[in-house]
């Protein structure tokens, strides 16, 4: 810790008076960097729950024809 | 591989998606690494200004994310060229991946420009040229998100896009010399290619190395949110199944 | 280059270049509108609407600031360092900021007499920054 914060840990949140200029600037760019990873993340998972089940969808009209083969072509 | 080559495969959405995967972990972990360094030296351990005292420490996120939020832009630009000229897809998608990521940092620095200016101006806002121009980034940005959601038809939709960004393009020399032009309350640039910074290194330094952080984090957010056009884009098709059949992206 | 992607590239040219030329010419035509405040030559030489609510601004002469009686009210000269100066008179609490030689922001009227009244104060900051122990280094080789 430089001088002026060397006394302590108040004095480093107050920032001389400064305290909530300079914590909300730094807390709305943690924000900001959140809203980015996490829009990818939920995004991603959500893409990916989604073609699952449809995987599973496709793999379970499989089944079907197997067991029954007279049915013949699958209905859409 | 030749630029020429290059280019084509660039045009293949496959080809990105299987080389970007190392390629966004790399970025993303460097922008980890410098953002939490550059974040920890800025606000403990760089001296305050003479005069602001630690309100100064708001430049740390300030200028890195007002940087980013134009530099986006300009690639929006450039992009919108490629679609409009060579109708590339990934053009596109560059095009539609860049804007929420924009938006969120021009936000940014106009929220942290506001919470430096009330300390040291003594107003959270004034309609000075570079604030006003920095605000219609902000709108550029929106304007954007509302168009592609507004048009039905992804192509018409992408091509409107791209002529709006090639347009709004012109709004980034106007925030960069807004503060040699005209008469602001915002002061004039501290870093000038010709002359040296108007700042000591232990201050620019940590602000260089979030500014490396930050265009790092965009790097690495652009491939995660083109990779996500692309498995959107090419739903169902055999490579996609083929490579997520593990149950992973 | 094929010719149908030639011809693309030279629309998307015009585009550009099109907005380009009608942002430029609004810009020229609004020049004076855009800047935030007049300056001290301005003020002077009667450039500034009197008894309006107009922005002045300019750097805080040395030794100018008076304080008015027992409340808030301050005097002080704003100047452009190259012989054009007025006083402004204002009464409120003053920005951290504001000190001799710092520029300063003046929300306010400009008066017949050539006093501006301001009814806000705003501290303009420079692209310089430095350290306190530099600042006092710099300042005591400068002789203060």
């Amino acid at each position: 810790m430089p001088a002026d914060f060397a006394r302590s840990l108040a004095d480093f949140v107050a920032m001389g008076g400064h305290g909530l200029y300079v914590w909300l600037s730094y807390a709305a760019a943690l924000g900001v960097v959140l809203y980015n990873v996490l829009s990818v993340r939920l995004r991603e998972r959500r893409y990916l729950r989604e073609h699952l089940d449809r995987e599973r969808r496709h793999a379970g009209a499989g089944v079907r024809d197997a067991v029954h083969p007279a049915r013949g072509v699958p209905e859409p | 591989m030749t630029l020429k080559e290059l280019w084509h495969r660039l045009g293949s959405p496959r080809w990105f998606y299987q080389i970007s995967g190392r390629l966004r972990l790399v970025l993303g972990l460097t922008a980890l690494v410098l953002l939490v360094t550059g974040t920890v030296w800025g606000i403990a351990f760089a001296p305050p200004d003479y005069q602001q005292g630690n309100s100064f420490r708001i430049i740390y996120v300030h200028v890195p994310s007002a940087l980013v939020a134009q530099s986006a832009y300009l690639l929006m630009g450039a992009a919108g060229v490629v679609l409009l000229v060579w109708r590339m897809k990934l053009a596109d998608m560059v095009l539609a991946a860049t804007v929420p990521f924009g938006m969120s940092m021009t936000a940014l620095a106009l929220f942290t420009g506001a919470a430096w200016g009330k300390p040291t101006w003594g107003a959270w806002w004034v309609w000075d040229a570079r604030t006003t121009s920095m605000l219609v980034l902000l709108f550029l940005y929106m304007a954007l998100y509302a168009l592609r959601q507004a048009i039905p038809r992804p192509e018409t939709a992408g091509r409107a896009c791209a002529v709006l960004a090639v347009v709004g393009v012109i709004n980034i020399p106007i925030i960069k010399y807004s503060v040699d032009w005209w008469l602001t309350l915002h002061q004039p640039a501290t870093f000038r290619l010709t002359a040296a910074p108007a700042m000591p290194p232990e201050m620019w330094l940590p602000l260089l190395v979030n500014a490396l952080g930050v265009y790092c984090f965009f790097g690495a957010n652009l491939v995660g949110r083109l990779r996500l056009e692309i498995l959107e884009r090419e739903r169902g098709t055999a490579w996609v199944r083929e490579r997520l059949a593990g149950g992973q992206l | 280059m094929n010719p149908v992607r030639r011809n693309r590239l030279i629309a998307v040219v015009f585009l550009a270049v099109g907005a380009a030329v009608t942002v430029g010419l609004v810009l020229v035509a609004l020049n004076e509108n855009i800047n935030l405040f007049y300056p001290p030559d301005q003020i002077v030489s009667g450039a500034a609407p009197v008894d309006t609510r107009i922005r002045a601004g300019g750097m805080v002469e040395d030794g100018s600031v008076r304080r008015i009686g027992e409340g808030l009210t301050v005097e002080f000269v704003l100047t452009d360092h190259a012989g054009s100066a007025f006083p402004v008179q204002y009464t409120g609490i003053l920005p951290d900021l504001f000190r001799e030689g710092q520029g300063i922001l003046v929300l306010g009227q400009l008066g017949g007499d050539g006093t501006f009244v301001a009814q806000e104060v705003l501290a303009k900051h420079d692209e310089n920054y430095m350290p306190p122990e530099l600042a006092e280094l710099k300042g005591a080789g400068a002789g203060r």
